[in-house]
């Protein structure tokens, strides 16, 4: 009865309670928005790379492979470390325009933080790095994560780039990127079409899709084309990819290599989730502090309800003192009036959540926003907490009330 | 049953001190009808306050069925009110958010509702000729009406003693009749004790007892005022 007491008295003022509820949902809304992006991005990495057994060397750093340069001699002090069996050397750089549509290739970083939200998610999905690979060496890894990914012959697959393409503007393009950048007839890239890279055509001879977004956002050929299309030095390396002799030595070897070539940093490509688990670690806490503060001010919202609801119903809680409620029951009724508003808004939030989650997802490709029933949860005990808190000073103060209160207002 | 012995009440009001009680000593017996009388600003609803435990006086001990309710914890107190007295007041006082049947059962919203004590609730609103306003709110009610509400509440927890504040007040004439004849009526049936503070002497009977006040003390001595009086 006491639950049901406490809602009676919360609907019987529905603007107030309704504005209350809105202060604390917005923030609700906004971690669990917040979060499920950070955490799609987490969990799209951690996918992608982790089933990446390999080594990558790359430079000191170096968040990732575009922003990676590695000095002349890596790969003569690379050939001169035991235990390597593959060393393939790779160019990174992000995409100039393709098609002639520029923008998109300019990074997303840039975009995240220059342009209005939706247009910054949309270069997220879709930044575009050109790959250039040494085919040779990269025939002979095991993990060719995209040569594994080349959709089948009656999708129109084609084929992964190989020692037949060394020299020729050839590239295996995603599934993804075909249908961004479609043909003249307005449907999906086929195989034996071409594409425009900056101001030269490649064909495509292969498509493939991974299903990740990192992945099926590159555009793979040969180093040496790729050095000319993007106007770096003919021994330009952006990173290699080494397969060491044994499997069970990946550590070691890695730490090998780091002693053994200063500045460089060589890590198994499935750590890069780590990497990025640092950064996001970060971004997480940047996200955590805005919404703290948010919460905050639905917290001072519920506060202040609270205030004007008891002070308002200073007679009714010396009505019950009469009838014998004791001090801690005043203080329980209220209380749990501010928890129902911590639990609504809660709820309310992460409902909006879910819906606005599942519907994004529908829209986006290649990338998903990742709302787990355990954000979902943390959200709701946390605005539950916060209301529960902000109601207790509310609730002490009408606890205060004596049978004598009400007789002294009620006389007013 | 209940007696008061040496109660003096005083209180601050602005920098001045006000003697609302200034020594009063009575005994009543249970299962009578007491009414206490008196001018404006004399001391009779300050009177009523301290037999109901709903304050405590500035010295004096008051006894109700034995227990000392000056003396009690206050956890006591607040058992004391939800179990062992009713109150009535002049402005019915019941909470607008609840349902007629509910505020009658509001001293035990805290403890937990049982079936036995829903049916009861249902039944002291029927008896006070309330048993088709069960789920109405205060303001779907006339003012006799809730005042009824507010009997039958103060009648649920079989109070040795119902403390009634100017119930008649706000209601007319025949409204306050009613009212008057139904806390009679219900409370001495079971040999309760009734005290009603009132302006109008029109609702005591010989056989009622009557505390005038004024001034802050008992007018006349000895303190009780026989039964007969004319008031």
């Amino acid at each position: 009865m006491m639950w049901s007491f406490a809602w009676k008295n919360l609907i019987s003022r529905p603007s107030r309670t309704g504005l209350a509820i809105l202060g604390l949902t917005i923030p609700v809304l906004a971690f669990l928005g917040l979060f499920s992006i950070s955490a799609g991005i987490r969990h799209l990495m951690g996918d992608t790379l982790a089933g990446m057994n390999d080594l990558m060397v790359l430079r000191e750093n170096a968040l990732a492979p575009v922003f990676s340069e590695l000095p002349p001699g890596t790969g003569e002090a690379l050939r001169k470390v035991p235990g390597l069996k593959v060393i393939a050397t790779e160019v990174w750089k992000v995409s100039p325009p393709i098609d002639g549509r520029g923008g998109a290739a300019l990074g997303s970083a840039i975009g995240l933080l220059t342009r209005p939200r939706d247009q910054g998610l949309k270069n997220l999905v879709n930044m575009i790095a050109v790959e250039g690979q040494d085919l040779v060496e990269h025939r002979k890894l095991k993990n060719a994560t995209i040569a594994q990914s080349i959709l089948p012959a009656s999708k129109g697959g084609g084929r992964m780039v190989d020692v037949t393409d060394i020299g020729k503007p050839h590239v295996a393009i995603s599934a993804k990127i075909a249908r961004d950048y479609p043909g003249p007839d307005g449907q999906p890239k086929k195989v034996g079409q071409t594409i425009r890279l900056g101001s030269k055509e490649f064909t495509v001879v292969g498509i493939f899709s991974t299903g990740s977004m990192v992945i099926d956002g590159t555009i793979v050929m040969d180093i040496g084309e790729a050095r000319k299309l993007l106007g770096v030095q003919p021994d330009s390396v952006s990173t290699y990819v080494v397969e060491p002799t044994d499997d069970t030595q990946t550590d070691e070897i890695a730490d090998r290599i780091e002693r053994a070539v200063p500045g460089v940093k060589a890590q198994r490509i499935s750590q890069f989730n780590i990497t990025l688990g640092a950064v996001m670690g970060r971004l997480d806490q940047f996200l955590l502090m805005a919404v703290g503060l948010a919460m905050l001010v639905g917290g001072v919202g519920i506060a202040n309800t609270m205030l004007m609801s008891t002070s308002e119903r200073f007679v009714e809680f010396g009505v019950m003192r009469t009838n014998g409620w004791t001090r801690r029951d005043v203080l329980t009724l209220v209380t749990t009036e501010s928890a129902l508003l911590g639990a609504i808004s809660g709820l309310i939030g992460a409902g909006v959540a879910i819906a606005v989650v599942l519907v994004v997802n529908r829209l986006l490709q290649g990338f998903s926003l990742d709302l787990s029933p355990a954000l979902v949860a943390l959200s709701i005990a946390g605005a539950l907490a916060i209301a529960t808190l902000s109601g207790l000073y509310p609730a002490w103060k009408a606890s205060r009330m004596t049978p004598m209160d009400a007789i002294r207002h009620s006389v007013m | 049953m209940i007696e008061a012995v040496d109660v003096h009440k005083s209180f601050l009001s602005g920098d001045e001190v006000v003697e609302a009680l200034r020594g009063v000593t009575f005994r009543v017996p249970e299962g009578t009808c007491t009414f206490i009388v008196g001018p404006s600003g004399s001391g009779k609803s300050t009177l009523l306050y301290l037999l109901a435990a709903l304050d405590l006086p500035t010295s004096g001990s008051i006894r109700v069925a034995g227990q000392d309710i000056t003396t009690i914890p206050e956890s006591e107190r607040d058992g004391f009110r939800r179990n062992r007295v009713g109150f009535v007041y002049q402005s019915y006082n019941l909470i607008n958010n609840l349902t007629a049947v509910e505020n009658v059962l509001l001293p035990y919203i805290p403890t937990g509702l049982t079936p036995e004590l829903r049916s009861k609730a249902a039944d002291l609103l029927k008896e006070v000729g309330l048993g088709n306003r069960l789920n109405r709110r205060p303001r779907q009610m006339s003012g006799g009406e809730q005042q009824r509400v507010a009997i039958a509440r103060a009648l649920i927890k079989d109070p040795i003693v119902i403390y009634a504040d100017e119930p008649t007040g706000n209601l007319d004439r025949a409204g306050g009749d009613r009212i008057v004849q139904l806390l009679r009526d219900r409370q001495l049936a079971g040999n309760g004790t009734l005290v009603i503070v009132t302006h109008d002497r029109r609702f005591i009977t010989p056989d009622d007892l009557v505390l005038e006040i004024e001034d802050g003390r008992l007018k006349g001595e000895p303190s009780t005022i026989p039964a007969g009086h004319p008031g």
